[in-house]
């Protein structure tokens, strides 16, 4: 009886065991779309079957789905793949003609005119038309809450043959760059939809660009593209595109150091130099390298508060900083000094005129005393207008390692001249919650290559006080800066830019509303082999849509 | 007293003891026993050296005097925390045990709800809302390890007040107090006192895996936040066991040692065991 | 997740009277008591309430839309209403939106928690297997130079940081050796008993250390369970009766300390998942770990609590089925 009992016990578990084993070794349903897959080879092609060239990319980001609209890394990742902008920026830092082989602006910056290529075709076989790209800009600002600003700045889209012709209400000198973003989409798929942000039907990975999708495995984490033939460019020359995706850093770089990927890929972050020693040791990666667009370290002051609305105190900060141990201990070794403009060379019109950065603790001592700011009672911080000791409050990312270790640092440095800090180290949704309402002294932030080129650019996206968004300062509301800002999102004149642009960097220099800790050369890891790649500073290195046709295997 | 008795018997929780107290006392030594300031920058991934006997990390910071200042955060929370809960588990179980009735059946329902909750996700659903903070960790492990604490203590309480010189004194007049100054408490203190050590080693884990998580102060250099910079910085992918080895060797060899101390206790306490030791 | 058991078997069955009933009734209770702190932690803790019940990302998605979701989840309500919708939510299914990984969070659950009971079913009964043997061992010749290098060695693997452990078996035998994946359940693209084989491939190393984790628990409750029966009277007797040594372990002695390992491992169900979780992250295992792991890099609170809600419900089912198994088992109520 006994006996029996147990081994009933015994039985239902092994049941229950085999049950679970079961419902989880179901293979996860991976996409597939339903349309006709790639079309085989044109009847004329004479090359004899060579091995395919076949690129796998390895990345970090966290992909969840196929949908362009809703998934912020898949709509990344299509517009260099699967779908087609209008223009591109080069590596040059100008715009570049892509699915518009031209464009002219109007002398009052309200009339932009592209004329659409007239061979592109869509996924499916059918042409690509100056209609389709008119009702692309209109689903997108009707339907896509990420492109509101489009209901205020485009008053109408017309299409004239192949031209299409878009009527702004007011200057606006950068719709060049906001075009950058925004990819064609298929009329036939999406003039149904009405919400595209929750649309799962799998025709919606259909595009025009150099590659049609083929699969997305989750479980596996890995995208399949392959080449589209019939590119209006040409065929690109990579016949299939493998998108690996890796939880960590240290997986991807175990998977590059062991063949098993041949790159790596991020939009706007840099390769992280501690993973950089573990690939040289193998001897087969190579890296390409770029100066980094953005600013991956930098501070920004709160105007408002007592002390940090001094502009000399400010300056006192700027010489108390040991940019060299942060690019050095942080960045290691990759970083160099910045200069007060904010913005890396990189960008045009770079302002060279403006000094460098350096730190100098005598200056700092010299600015700090010159303020009556002094330690009087020896506890080694100096008092400020208000009699007591001055501690600024830090505020910054402890999620993040190399932020924490850069406000470490900066916190000892200016102890090391008399200013007391107090590090206040929150997570992402609680740093933008602080930022916003003002609640520090200094903030730590970073500026993306995409960032740094908003608004007016060079950087003005982060300082101008009437801007919005989750990374944004909006701690500078000088008038002539206002007014600087304005002017140059009203040209599209470039020479009036470039003024302008040299305007907005000594003014940065001038009113310290940041000051950019370091600049940084940028690393990208490739296997051995291939050869050609074109940087796209945007997209982040060397997998982009211009390398597509220049990159080679041999 | 017996206690000391106890321990002095059993070499098992002596040497527990003895490990466990040499990591106390480097702790509050810290400051005299770091070979360097922990916040002082060197160069960068430097190797293990006379210099620097466990090398430095990321940003050159020398890992020995940050192990043994890590001590002081690792341990302050492991015991705060368990005594923040053994506090409250023998407040509740003596409560429980004396007042009987409504009051006992309501707090023995609570523990057994509480044992029941599964701790790691309660206490990462509770410190991503909180934030990073050291008293907030030790506030959410007090609060989640006192029941097993509460249990013991009650069912001490009852055996004693149902034994039979017991029932003799409380007819001659005895009152509460004193049943749990001469005859609780006593018999109560080495079950406690396992309980105590147990709890603090399971809060030291658990702190060490929110940092793992990144959900740990990260201005508190505690072991399992060193951890947590040697993955999050390339310490296993550049192969540099001086830097994430020493931390987890660390929490595992204080673990041990205090599983070695309460096991002594435990065993010489259960008299089943006992009787099975002895023969 | 170090001991809060004891080296005394299970307290829990100090009331051996209760009744199954009595049982479920607090079972009841407790579950009742979960989902209220379910129910009130996004309303209590720090923080816009708002962005606590639908994540970081969606309350930024919402943009300037956010009056409007508020009155749509009915924040502006009396908590007692709030409670009744929140209840009734709960019992149609609608856990919520997680914007982390764009569909309703009752589907990243399910999808999620099948591959962590893929994972933590088998070592448990692994584990169990394997302390039954060892612990069963170490008792018999307690004392002994085998007693005191198992139990020594079991110490030492139960004191570790089992997180620590799978990084450093993921580097030796993945990385370094190669034998092993790098991670994940899966390479992809097969099918049928490939897939299982492919599965059970990357599932190995998570595996052995959670098995390890488990089993250096229950080795401690079995050597004591053991060593205790080992003083009772009855086995004397069966001893003095003439019967061989493995008889009297096989037939008396082990029957009767499995009991305890059975509950205790039910009780324990909650810790093997919690510590699971960790490993997960370590072999990036697509399960209830990793999906929280990544749920708090996003602050997706909705997922986050489902995931706690569903993880304290398999705690209590283990616990329930355990109470259902011990008479069953237990030599003293046969």
């Amino acid at each position: 009886m006994r006996t029996i009992r147990q081994l009933f016990a015994a039985l239902v578990t092994a049941a229950l065991l085999a049950g679970t084993a079961g419902c989880a070794a179901e293979p996860e349903p991976s996409q597939t779309p339903a349309t006709p897959t790639t079309p085989t080879a044109a009847p004329g092609d004479s090359t004899p079957a060579a091995k395919p060239v076949v690129l796998r990319v390895g990345s970090t980001k966290p992909f969840k789905t196929t949908n362009t609209f809703s998934d912020y890394w898949y709509g990344v990742l299509s517009n260099m793949t699967t779908h087609d902008t209008l223009i591109k920026l080069g590596s040059d830092m100008k715009p570049a003609p892509w699915l518009a082989t031209d464009w002219t602006v109007s002398e009052d910056s309200r009339t932009f005119t592209f004329t659409i290529a007239d061979n592109a075709t869509w996924h499916d076989g059918t042409p690509l038309t100056a209609e389709n790209v008119r009702f692309s800009i209109e689903y997108y600002r009707d339907c896509d809450p990420e492109a509101g600003w489009m209901k205020d700045v485009i008053e109408s889209v017309t299409v004239d043959g192949n031209d299409v012709i878009l009527s702004l209400t007011r200057p606006y000198g950068n719709l060049l760059i906001e075009f950058m973003t925004y990819p064609v989409v298929p009329e036939s798929v999406w003039s149904d939809v009405e919400d595209p942000l929750t649309y799962e039907g799998p025709d919606m990975v259909i595009g025009s660009g150099p590659f049609v999708f083929e699969s997305w495995d989750p479980a596996a984490g890995r995208f399949v593209f392959t080449a589209n033939e019939d590119y209006f460019q040409g065929k690109p020359n990579i016949d299939r595109l493998e998108v690996n995706i890796y939880r960590t850093m240290d997986a991807l770089v175990m998977a590059l150091s062991r063949g098993e990927i041949d790159t790596w890929w991020d939009y706007s972050g840099e390769f992280p130099y501690t993973h950089v020693p573990p690939l040289l040791k193998g001897g087969d990666i190579e890296f390409a390298t770029a100066t980094y667009l953005g600013v991956p370290a930098a501070i920004g002051f709160n105007l408002d508060r007592a002390a940090t609305s001094e502009l000399v105190f400010r300056q006192a900060v700027a010489s108390a900083i040991n940019y060299r141990q942060i690019s050095e201990l942080v960045f290691s070794g990759y970083g160099s000094t910045p200069t007060a403009g904010f913005v890396p060379p990189t960008h045009p019109d770079f302002n060279d005129g403006l000094p460098q950065l350096v730190q100098d603790k005598d200056k700092a001592a010299q600015l700090l005393d010159s303020l009556g700011w002094k330690d009087t009672n020896g506890d080694g911080i100096r008092e400020g207008a208000d009699r007591k000791n001055i501690v600024l409050t830090l505020l910054t990312r402890g999620d993040v390692p190399s932020t924490l270790r850069s406000t470490e640092m900066v916190a000892a440095d200016l102890k090391a001249v008399g200013i007391g800090c107090s590090l206040k180290s929150v997570d992402n949704a609680t740093w933008v919650a602080a930022k916003d309402a003002m609640d520090y002294d200094l903030v730590f932030f970073r500026a993306t290559p995409w960032g740094t080129l908003m608004h007016a650019s060079h950087g003005s996206g982060y300082f101008d006080s009437r801007r919005t968004g989750s990374g944004v300062l909006h701690n500078l509301a000088a008038a002539e800066y206002l007014e600087t800002c304005d002017a140059r999102l009203a040209t599209a004149d470039l020479a009036e830019q470039e003024r302008l642009d040299r305007e907005l960097q000594r003014m940065h220099a001038e009113y310290l509303p940041g000051i950019a800790l370091t600049w940084i050369e940028s690393v990208y890891p490739y296997r051995e082999g291939w050869d050609g790649w074109t940087i796209d500073h945007i997209y982040g290195g060397v997998v982009n849509s211009f390398s597509w046709f220049t990159v080679t295997r041999n | 007293m017996q206690l000391t008795e106890h321990v002095r018997h059993n070499h098992v929780a002596l040497a527990g003891a003895v490990l466990f107290a040499a990591f106390v006392l480097a702790a509050a030594l810290a400051p005299l026993l770091a070979p360097h300031d922990p916040w002082a920058h060197f160069k960068p991934f430097l190797l293990p050296s006379t210099m620097h006997l466990l090398g430095t990390d990321d940003v050159g910071r020398d890992i020995l005097s940050e192990l043994v200042t890590g001590a002081r955060v690792s341990l302050s929370v492991g015991l705060f925390s368990g005594a923040l809960a053994v506090s409250f588990g023998v407040l509740v179980g003596l409560l429980a045990g004396f007042r009987r009735g409504r009051l006992d059946e309501l707090l023995m329902g609570l523990t057994d709800v509480v044992l029941v909750i599964p701790a790691l996700p309660l206490v990462i659903l509770v410190s991503v809302y909180l934030g990073p903070g050291l008293w907030h960790t030790v506030l959410i492990l007090g609060l989640v390890f006192w029941p097993s604490t509460a249990r013991v203590v009650r069912s001490q309480v009852l055996s004693v007040r149902q034994s039979g010189y017991v029932e003799a004194a409380r007819a001659l007049g005895a009152g509460d107090g004193w049943l749990m100054r001469r005859h609780v408490l006593p018999n109560v203190l080495p079950l406690v006192l396992a309980k105590f050590v147990l709890t603090v080693a399971a809060a030291m884990l658990m702190e060490a895996s929110l940092s793992f998580l990144g959900l740990g102060d990260p201005l508190a250099k505690s072991w399992g936040m060193m951890l947590h910079y040697a993955f999050a910085r390339g310490g296993f992918i550049n192969e540099l066991w001086w830097w994430y080895l020493p931390p987890g060797l660390c929490i595992g060899l204080c673990i041990f040692a205090l599983t070695l101390v309460s096991f002594g206790i435990e065993e010489r306490s259960d008299p089943r065991l006992r009787r099975a030791l002895d023969r | 997740m170090a001991a809060e058991t004891s080296a005394v078997p299970a307290q829990r069955h100090e009331h051996p009277s209760a009744t199954l009933a009595s049982r479920a009734a607090r079972y009841l209770a407790a579950l009742f008591i979960i989902v209220s702190l379910n129910f009130l932690l996004p309303r209590l803790m720090p923080g816009d309430p708002l962005m606590n019940l639908v994540g970081e990302e969606g309350y930024y998605a919402a943009g300037g839309a956010l009056d409007e979701l508020r009155s749509e989840l009915g924040l502006d309500e009396p908590l007692p209403v709030q409670y009744g919708r929140y209840l009734r939510g709960l019992l149609s299914g609608d856990w919520g939106y997680s914007y982390l990984y764009l569909r309703p969070v009752r589907d990243a659950i399910a999808l999620h928690l099948r591959w962590t009971l893929a994972l933590v079913l088998p070592s448990i009964i692994i584990a169990a297997l394997l302390a039954a043997v060892l612990g069963g061992l170490a008792a018999w010749r307690r004392g002994s130079r085998t007693d005191i290098g198992l139990s020594a060695g079991n110490l030492l693997v139960y004191a570790m940081p089992h997180y620590w452990l799978a990084m450093l078996l993921l580097f030796v035998f993945s990385f370094r050796l190669g034998w092993f994946p790098l991670g994940r359940a899966t390479s992809g693209g097969a099918t049928d008993l490939p897939y299982l084989l492919d599965v059970g491939w990357h599932m190995l190393l998570p595996l052995v250390v959670i098995t390890a984790f488990k089993a250096t628990y229950d080795f401690l409750i079995v050597r004591n369970s053991v060593v205790s029966i080992l003083g009772e009277d009855y086995v004397l007797m069966a001893q003095a009766k003439g019967l061989s040594a493995a008889s009297v372990l096989f037939r008396h002695v082990l029957r009767n300390a499995l009991a305890p390992l059975v509950t205790v491992t039910a009780i324990q169900f909650g810790m093997v998942l919690s510590g699971a979780l960790l490993v997960e992250v370590v072999f990036s295992w697509p399960g209830m770990g990793t999906l929280i792991y990544d749920a708090i890099g996003a602050r997706d609170y909705p997922l986050l609590q489902a995931a706690f809600l569903i993880i304290a419900v398999c705690v209590l089912l283990a616990n329930f089925i355990a109470d259902v198994l011990y008479p069953l088992l237990d030599p003293r109520t046969r």
